[in-house]
């Protein structure tokens, strides 16, 4: 058991470091939340390092990297921002599962656009009423020769916005179906006629975005459907496995670079004559901090290295997922006490990460979602 | 041993609350928030209601009641909004602390014009450097004549730049004492000439506002030295004598945003339905709730026998500490909560769950940092803590 990283992987986690530390510095990354602008420059010097095409199969025009190398990837990015790793991870899980569930012809046609940096991916799930419950979603697409005609309203799909967006959009095939059958997965251009986006008014993850989406029969071509008609919640569970993989990793990343913040706050603030830092109440709460930091990379590494042995992992991204989206939350807080007043003001980047962090124990399965998923896998049936 | 109300004190609570229905309701509420607008309108009400002038003694024009009062009102008015009540809070803590510690002169002067209205009182403490450690503050206040000369720099101050605001601000006027010896308290109005304003971007608090003061020769009468010649150099005393009252109000406050969370949480959970039930039907999101109930009775608990023994004369020092550092932190931690019970629409401004996110985290901070409230009670406990 070598838990450590390959030279590759050291080489792969470093270039991102200094891709970030290039593009988006601290002030860079203050100005583009304050303006809550997509930084589409950031898009394309990630798609031009390559760590798009990464983790792809040659095939497609991938570098055929694995879910460590993913997860590497994602966290350099999210160590700057939770919300700029939403960027890239909306692509990567998107893609992921294309190359999982859709067909050979799909495959070509969708994967090296993506890879290329031509179009970007993002998902569509949730709407007013269907939220943890997924299969409560009443978004309609109803066959009309060769095309689908979609009517329905979406909610809360990050990303949705950005230019050259293709919405992976999960919606009801069957409405006769019962619940969670009569599922599909569509992939719209975000610009198809009879779709409007409205940018939702957020506490937090600006950049990326929030959309409420609104299909007044928008038609899009048959074969944009993945994965089989109704074969959705297929779809959906394989997606929701490699968003949580993506989501975790994010989450970690944007934990330790949060703790990092607070740790160099703690040994520049004086007061009393002496760092905070050195006051055991800051010092033992920042112990605590990085502690369930590391155990909650633990925890991905080790599942991302168990799927790159291809073996079934569904419990541990769920408890990665879990216990990372708790993490970062918890960190932010614990952050925003040490750094005191100045946390609270918005020239300093703490109160960002509490703002941006509460979201992740909610989005991609809240934690009460994944407490109920690994409770069914340990053989409970939880009510 | 008797936990209710009075009938007067039940009226009051009552007569609180219809006025902040009538003239604060949601809606109000979210435009100034929208604004970062002062609630001027509101403020006005509260005076005709006579709410400022509840603490205070009649002989002032205050209506003679006590720290339960002062509770009373400081949590119903939370209950809509920490920040709004932050503009009252001010001017009631730094208001009771002239009646503590001002000369005779000064608190007939003073405190008819801050319960009429035509004045609103602000604390400014913190500096750039001195938060925590406010012996650590820096800005001087040299005697020249008849007048003081102030040079320096605050941060953090609550409500400083409100029209009419008379600012009750802790400065160092012997350099050379010793750290925490030399502070004195003055009062400086809002627009003296070389008094510079900026209103900060801070997460949350924003109608109220926060400021950063830079003062440069700015020129006050003598007299403005609160306590008079027997004032001067007492400034420490004067803090910790105006901190046990602003905690009171802290506690409060905190305390009806609790409130106000948990009764937001709760409702949400039984209207939003999920897998064919209402979301607190299930167990996780009914014991979270039931949690953020029994926390915030906690606080509340803690908050109204402080209250008490102040009222009653006592010494309650520990008292208001612990129920300070209790009711900050169970602000800040069932908004954590409730954030997590409202889901999506919690992450979402149109709701007001993430506003109470934003306007509690700084509970734990002002006022006094969990850390401090800590090191207090562990002293008063016996304990020398480093």
């Amino acid at each position: 058991m070598d838990c450590r990283f390959t030279e590759e992987q050291v080489l792969l986690r470093d270039t991102v470091q200094k891709l970030m530390a290039k593009h988006c510095p601290p002030a860079v990354m203050r100005q583009i939340d304050h303006e809550k602008r997509y930084p589409y420059e950031l898009y394309e010097a990630w798609v031009e390092a390559g760590l798009i095409a990464m983790l792809f199969a040659e095939v497609y025009g991938g570098l055929g990297g694995g879910t460590v190398d993913s997860c590497i990837i994602m966290e350099e990015i999210a160590r700057v921002s939770a919300d700029l790793s939403m960027m890239i991870g909306g692509s990567t899980f998107c893609g992921l599962n294309i190359q999982r569930k859709a067909s050979e012809e799909q495959k070509r046609q969708w994967l090296p656009k993506l890879l290329k940096g031509e179009i970007k991916m993002s998902i569509s799930m949730s709407e007013p009423d269907a939220g943890s419950d997924v299969g409560a979603m009443r978004t309609t697409a109803v066959r009309d020769g060769d095309t689908y005609v979609i009517n329905g309203q979406k909610l809360w799909a990050t990303g949705a916005g950005a230019k050259n967006n293709v919405i992976n959009m999960y919606v009801r095939t069957d409405p006769k179906a019962h619940y969670r059958q009569g599922l599909s997965l569509l992939l719209i251009d975000n610009d198809t006629p009879g779709l409007e986006l409205r940018k939702l008014d957020m506490l937090g993850r600006y950049c990326t975005g929030t959309y409420e989406i609104f299909l007044k029969d928008v038609r899009v071509p048959a074969d944009r459907l993945i994965g089989g008609e109704n074969k959705g919640w297929d779809c959906i569970l394989s997606g929701l496995q490699a968003e949580r993989v993506v989501a975790a990793a994010a989450d970690c990343g944007s934990a330790l670079g949060c703790v990092e913040m607070a740790l160099a706050y703690a040994k520049e603030r004086k007061q009393f004559g002496r760092p905070i830092g050195t006051f055991q109440a800051i010092a033992h709460m920042l112990a605590d901090m990085m502690t369930e930091v590391e155990a909650a990379r633990a925890l991905i590494y080790r599942c991302a290295s168990m799927l790159d042995q291809g073996q079934d992992a569904l419990r541990d991204i769920t408890m990665a997922k879990l216990k990372a989206s708790e993490v970062y939350a918890e960190v932010a807080n614990k952050g925003m006490q040490i750094f005191g007043g100045y946390g609270y003001n918005k020239e300093f980047d703490m109160e960002r990460h509490y703002r941006d962090s509460r979201v992740a124990t909610v989005a991609a399965g809240s934690s009460q979602m994944q407490r109920n998923l690994i409770a069914n896998l340990l053989g409970l049936k939880a009510q | 041993m008797d936990f209710g109300f009075t009938e007067e004190q039940a009226m009051l609570r009552d007569s609180v609350r219809k006025l902040m229905d009538k003239h604060a309701p949601p809606e109000y509420i979210r435009r100034l928030e929208r604004e970062q607008a002062y609630p001027y309108e509101l403020y006005d009400e509260w005076i005709k209601a006579g709410l400022l002038s509840m603490p205070f003694p009649e002989k002032y024009g205050g209506l003679g009641g006590n720290a339960i009062d002062l509770a009373i009102i400081g949590e119903e008015i939370a209950y809509r909004s920490t920040d709004l009540s932050m503009a009252l809070g001010g001017s009631m803590f730094c208001g009771l602390n002239l009646v503590r510690k001002a000369t005779e002169e000064q608190k007939q002067y003073w405190l008819p014009k801050l319960l009429s209205g035509e004045i609103r009182m602000s604390i400014s403490m913190s500096e750039p450097d001195a938060g925590s450690d406010i012996g650590a503050m820096r800005t001087t206040a040299v005697l020249d004549g008849n007048e003081w000369v102030i040079n320096g720099q605050k941060l953090w101050a609550t409500g400083a730049a409100a029209k009419n605001n008379v600012i009750n601000m802790y400065v160092k006027t012997d350099p050379k004492a010793h750290y925490r010896q030399g502070m004195s308290l003055f009062l400086i109005d809002k627009d003296t000439p070389g008094i510079e304003m900026k209103k900060l971007d801070m997460l949350g608090r924003r109608c109220t506002g926060t400021y950063e003061i830079f003062l440069k020769d700015v020129r006050i009468p003598a007299d403005r030295l609160v306590g008079g010649d027997a004032g001067l150099n007492k400034g420490f005393d004067f803090v910790l004598s105006g901190l046990q009252v602003e905690r009171v109000v802290s506690a409060a406050g905190s305390c009806g945003g609790a409130r106000a969370v948990v009764d937001l949480a709760s409702s949400y959970a039984k209207e939003r339905k999920q897998f064919g039930k209402p979301i607190g039907t299930f167990q996780a999101i009914a014991h979270m709730l039931a949690d953020m109930e029994t926390k915030v009775e906690a606080a509340r608990s803690l908050m109204w026998r402080a209250a008490w023994m102040v009222a009653a004369g006592q010494n309650a020092l520990k008292e208001i500490t612990m129920a300070k550092l209790f009711c900050g932190e169970t602000y800040a931690e069932v908004a954590n909560m409730g954030m997590q019970v409202l889901g999506g629409y919690g992450y979402n401004k149109e709701f007001d769950m993430e506003r109470h996110y934003r306007d509690a985290r700084v509970a734990t901070v002002a006022a006094g940092s969990s850390q401090i409230q800590r090191n207090l009670i562990a002293n008063l406990m016996g304990h020398k803590v480093q």
